[in-house]
C-alpha cells in the first residue's frame, strides 16, 4: 500500500517549474482538503468496517461475476486446466508400454491381442478399462476376462476360454459354441470335431443347453444320432441315421426320450421299418412306417385275412 | 451581567460534556510559531470517580495522550490568526498527524487561543439569599447581579470565573452551595478578548470539519499545566514565553484572578538576531536555539558561530562570535521580561503573599534566562516544564507544549463559569420546556 502511495507521488508531483532538476525540494507537508476530509471519513467506524471487512469480499465477488460471463476467461480457464491435467496423465508413472495375456489358447491369445487394439506407449489414466474388457469378452471364445494394468506398466489381460460344447449348422455353416449356445469359432467341416453332437436350426443356439442334455441322455443312440435339429424354435427333432426321425415335445422332451429309449430297448422299435417316431402326445407315441414296411404291413394284413394267398 | 451573551459558550460546554462522555477530545494550540494538536483518550467513569478522591490530580488520571502532531504554524502573527488560510492547513496537518497515530477520529477540539489582547476585569455581585441556604439559583443569581465590563470596540468574554464567594462576613468560600446565610457576595474575574481574532479561530476550526468545544486563553492553559498545586494555592505567575506573545496569568486560591498578554515574543529575538547579523530568518532561528543565551562568559568570546550573511556567494564563511549573539538577545529578552513586569504591576502581584513567578513556554529555554529573570522579576523566579500526562511523548513534554497540556487539565476539569449555572430567569412555560429538554440530553 504504501509503496503505491509513493509510486502515485512520484507520478503526479511533477517537479514543479523554479525548482531545478538538481534541488530538492521539500513537500508541503498538510493535505488538501480533499484528501483531509477523505482521510477522516476513513476513520469513522462504518467506513472503516466496510472498507476492512466488506470490501475485498465485494471486489472477488465482482471479478468472480466478470470472469464467469466472459467466453474469453472460460477458455484460457479450459485450456490451462487441460494443460495441467494433461502434464498430469503424461507422467512416466502412468505410462503404460506391454500388453500381456494370458489363459485361453494361442489362437484366442493372437485374437484377444488384435481385439484390444493396443499400441505402445498410452498412460494409465487414457485407458478405459472398462472398455478394453468389454472388447475382450465380445471377442467369440473369450468366457470371462480381467483386465487390470499392473504397477510395472503392463496391461495384464486374463482370459478365460469358452469351452466347446456343440457345433452349430446355421445358415449353411458349421460353427462351435459353448455350452450355452455362443459361438466360437467357424468350423470348417463336421468331422474336424467328431465328438461333439451337432445342433441344426434357428434357435438352435439359444436352447443348446437343453441339446446338451438330451445328448447326454441319449448316449445309446450316439453312433446312430447325427443331429438335434431345432423346430420352429420350439420342440427338438432328433435326425438319426436311416433316415428315422425322432418328434420330442416342447416341455418334457427328457422324459419322452427316456421312454423311446424304453421302448427301443424292449420293442426295438428304431430297428424295424419306421421312419419317425412321433412321441409329441404322451399318451401315445405315433410311428410312421417307412413306404416299403407300409407295403409290407399291408401285404401282411392281406396273408392274415386270407385274401393275400390268391395273390 | 445577562446570560444571553453566553450562548456560544454554553453550546461550547455541551460540546465538551458529549466529548468527554464519548471519551475523545482533540486539543489544537496555535501558537504563533508551532501548530500542536493533542488528541486525549478520556475514560468517563475514571473521570467520576477521580472527581472526588483525587481532585488534586485534576483528572491527569483519567485520561491519556494517544496522538499527538506538530507543525510549523503559517500566517498567524502575535498569536492571532492573519491567513485564515494558511492557518487552517496547519490545523489540517497536525490534526492529520495526530489521528494518524491515534487511529482515531476525533469531532470536538479545545483550543488556545495565545494573543487576541485579553483584558481582565473584577466585577462583584450581591444578592439575597432566597431560602435561608444557598442553591445554585442563588449563586446565579448573585452572578447575574455582577455588572458587564466595558466590551467597546468588538470584544467577548472568553472567561467568567467566579473566583471567591462571601457569604455575610465569611469570606474565600470557593464553593458556598448548601451553606446557611443570607446575604451571598461574588467576586468573579472576567476575561474578555479582541472579539476578531476569536471568530477567526472558530471559524478556522469549523473550516476543518471539527466542532469547537472551548476556547482558553494561553497564559491561563500554561498556568493549569505548569504551576503546581501550592503555587496555584498561594498566588503564583506564570509567564508563558511564546513565540509571538508572552502571556501573563496571576492564580491565586487556585482560581485564575488575572490574565494579560504582552505583543512580543520569541519571535521578535529572532527577528533581532536575522538583522543584527543580516542572516536568514530559518537560520537565525536555528542559530538561536542551539547556540542562543542571555549571559555571556568569557569564553563565549572565542566560540565563533558560522552564520552566512544573506546573498552571500557559495562556499562564503563569516563567523560571529557567541558573545556577539548574546548581547543581541539579551537586550529583547531583558525588554520582553519588562514588559511582563509592567503586566504584573499593573496587576497589583507585588501585593500577593506569595509572589513565585514560573518560566514557562518555548522561550524559556534559553539557557541563563532564569538569572536575567530573577534580576528583572524578583528573587522567586523558576523555570517550569508542563505536568506529565500519561501517553505524552518526550518530543512534546517539554516548556514549548505547556498550553497544549494545560488544555488537558482544562478540558477535563474545567473550572466553574458563569454559564455553568442555570440563568436565574423568571420561570416561563419556554424555560420549562428548555429545562426538559436538556434535562433529557443530559440523561440519556
Amino acid at each position: 500500500m504504501r509503496a503505491v502511495r509513493r509510486a502515485l507521488r512520484g507520478l503526479f508531483d511533477a517537479p514543479r517549474e523554479g525548482a531545478g532538476p538538481f534541488e530538492r525540494r521539500r513537500r508541503d507537508p498538510s493535505p488538501s482538503r480533499l484528501r483531509y476530509r477523505l482521510d477522516r471519513l476513513g476513520r469513522r467506524g462504518y467506513v472503516r468496517f466496510a472498507l476492512r471487512r466488506l470490501a475485498w469480499p465485494a471486489v472477488a465477488g465482482l471479478a468472480l461475476l466478470w470472469a464467469w460471463h466472459e467466453p474469453w476467461v472460460w477458455a484460457r480457464g479450459e485450456a490451462a486446466l487441460e494443460a495441467a491435467r494433461s502434464a498430469l496423465v503424461e507422467r512416466p508413472e502412468f505410462l503404460v508400454t506391454r500388453l500381456s495375456v494370458e489363459g485361453g489358447s494361442e489362437g484366442l491369445q493372437a485374437r484377444v491381442a488384435q481385439r484390444v487394439d493396443f499400441d505402445a506407449p498410452v498412460s494409465s489414466l487414457k485407458l478405459d478399462l472398462r472398455a478394453i474388457r468389454e472388447a475382450v469378452q465380445t471377442t467369440p471364445g473369450v468366457a470371462s476376462a480381467r483386465v487390470a494394468v499392473l504397477g510395472t506398466g503392463v496391461l495384464s489381460v486374463r482370459v478365460t476360454q469358452r469351452a466347446p460344447a456343440a457345433l452349430w449348422r446355421w445358415d449353411g455353416q458349421l460353427h462351435l459354441v459353448d455350452r450355452d449356445g455362443v459361438v466360437i469359432a467357424p468350423v470348417a467341416r463336421r468331422t474336424d470335431r467328431p465328438g461333439l453332437p451337432l445342433i441344426v436350426g434357428e434357435g438352435a443356439d439359444r436352447a443348446a443347453a437343453e441339446a446338451l442334455r438330451l445328448w447326454a441322455r441319449a448316449a445309446p443312440l450316439h453312433d446312430r444320432l447325427k443331429a438335434l435339429v431345432r423346430v420352429g424354435e420350439r420342440r427338438w427333432t432328433l435326425a438319426l441315421i436311416g433316415p428315422q426321425q425322432v418328434h420330442l415335445p416342447a416341455e418334457g422332451a427328457e422324459r419322452a426320450l427316456s421312454r423311446l429309449l424304453a421302448l427301443d430297448a424292449a420293442e426295438e422299435i428304431l430297428e424295424r421299418e419306421v421312419s419317425a417316431v412321433d412321441l409329441r402326445d404322451p399318451e401315445r407315441p405315433v410311428l410312421r412306417l417307412t413306404p416299403r414296411g407300409a407295403s409290407e404291413a399291408a401285404r401282411m394284413r392281406l396273408v392274415r385275412n386270407g385274401e393275400g394267398e390268391d395273390a | 451581567m445577562r446570560h444571553a451573551l453566553f450562548a456560544a459558550q454554553r453550546a461550547m460546554r455541551d460540546q465538551l460534556r458529549s466529548a468527554l462522555k464519548r471519551g475523545l477530545l482533540g486539543l489544537i494550540d496555535i501558537g504563533t510559531s508551532k501548530t500542536a494538536c493533542v488528541i486525549l483518550r478520556v475514560d468517563p467513569a475514571k473521570l467520576a470517580v477521580s472527581s472526588h478522591e483525587e481532585a488534586h490530580l485534576g483528572g491527569f488520571g483519567a485520561m491519556r495522550v494517544i496522538g499527538v502532531g506538530v507543525t510549523r504554524s503559517r500566517g498567524v502573527r502575535l498569536g492571532e490568526i492573519v491567513e485564515m488560510e494558511e492557518c487552517e492547513r496547519a490545523i489540517r496537518t497536525a490534526l492529520q498527524q495526530a489521528e494518524k497515530m491515534a487511529g482515531v477520529r476525533v469531532d470536538q477540539v479545545v483550543g488556545a487561543i495565545s494573543g487576541a489582547r485579553p483584558a481582565s476585569f473584577g466585577a462583584t455581585g450581591e444578592t439575597e439569599v432566597m431560602t435561608g441556604e444557598v442553591t445554585e439559583a442563588d449563586v446565579a443569581a448573585a452572578l447575574a447581579e455582577c455588572p458587564e465590563p466595558p466590551l467597546e470596540d468588538d470584544r467577548e468574554i472568553l472567561h467568567a470565573l467566579p473566583v471567591n464567594f462571601t457569604l455575610d462576613r465569611t469570606s474565600f468560600l470557593a464553593d458556598p452551595r448548601g451553606m446557611a446565610g443570607e446575604r451571598l457576595s461574588v467576586d468573579m474575574h472576567v476575561l474578555s478578548v479582541a472579539g476578531a481574532p476569536l471568530r477567526n479561530l472558530a471559524r478556522c476550526v469549523r473550516r476543518c470539519d471539527l466542532e469547537l468545544a472551548g476556547v482558553v486563553t494561553a497564559p491561563y492553559a500554561a498556568a493549569l499545566s505548569s504551576l503546581v498545586e501550592d503555587e496555584q494555592e498561594l498566588g503564583a505567575a506564570c509567564l508563558d514565553m511564546g513565540a509571538g506573545s508572552t502571556g501573563v496569568s496571576i492564580f491565586l486560591r487556585r482560581q485564575l484572578i488575572f490574565a494579560d498578554a504582552a505583543r512580543v515574543g520569541g519571535a521578535h529575538v529572532t527577528r533581532d538576531v536575522s538583522e543584527a547579523f543580516s542572516i536568514e530568518g530559518p537560520l537565525a532561528e536555528r542559530i538561536k536555539v542551539i547556540h542562543g543565551g542571555v549571559v555571556a562568559t568569557g569564553l563565549d568570546d572565542r566560540e565563533l558561530i558560522s552564520a552566512p550573511p544573506i546573498g552571500a556567494p557559495e562556499g562564503h564563511e563569516r563567523h560571529v562570535t557567541r558573545s556577539a549573539l548574546i548581547g543581541v538577545i539579551r537586550p529583547r529578552v531583558e525588554e520582553i521580561l519588562e514588559e511582563a513586569r509592567a503586566l504584573l504591576d499593573a496587576a497589583g502581584f507585588d501585593h500577593l503573599p506569595s509572589r513565585r513567578i514560573v518560566l514557562t513556554g518555548g522561550g524559556s529555554q534559553l539557557p541563563g534566562l532564569e538569572d536575567v529573570a530573577r534580576r528583572v522579576l524578583g528573587q522567586r523566579v523558576r523555570v517550569g516544564r508542563p505536568i506529565r500526562i500519561g501517553g505524552l511523548p518526550q518530543s512534546a513534554a517539554g516548556p514549548g507544549f505547556a498550553a497544549a497540556v494545560g488544555l488537558a487539565a482544562y478540558a477535563v476539569r474545567p473550572h466553574d463559569e458563569i454559564w455553568d449555572f442555570e440563568a436565574p430567569a423568571t420561570i416561563g412555560g419556554r424555560t420549562r420546556l428548555r429545562r426538559a429538554v436538556r434535562w433529557f440530553r443530559d440523561n440519556w
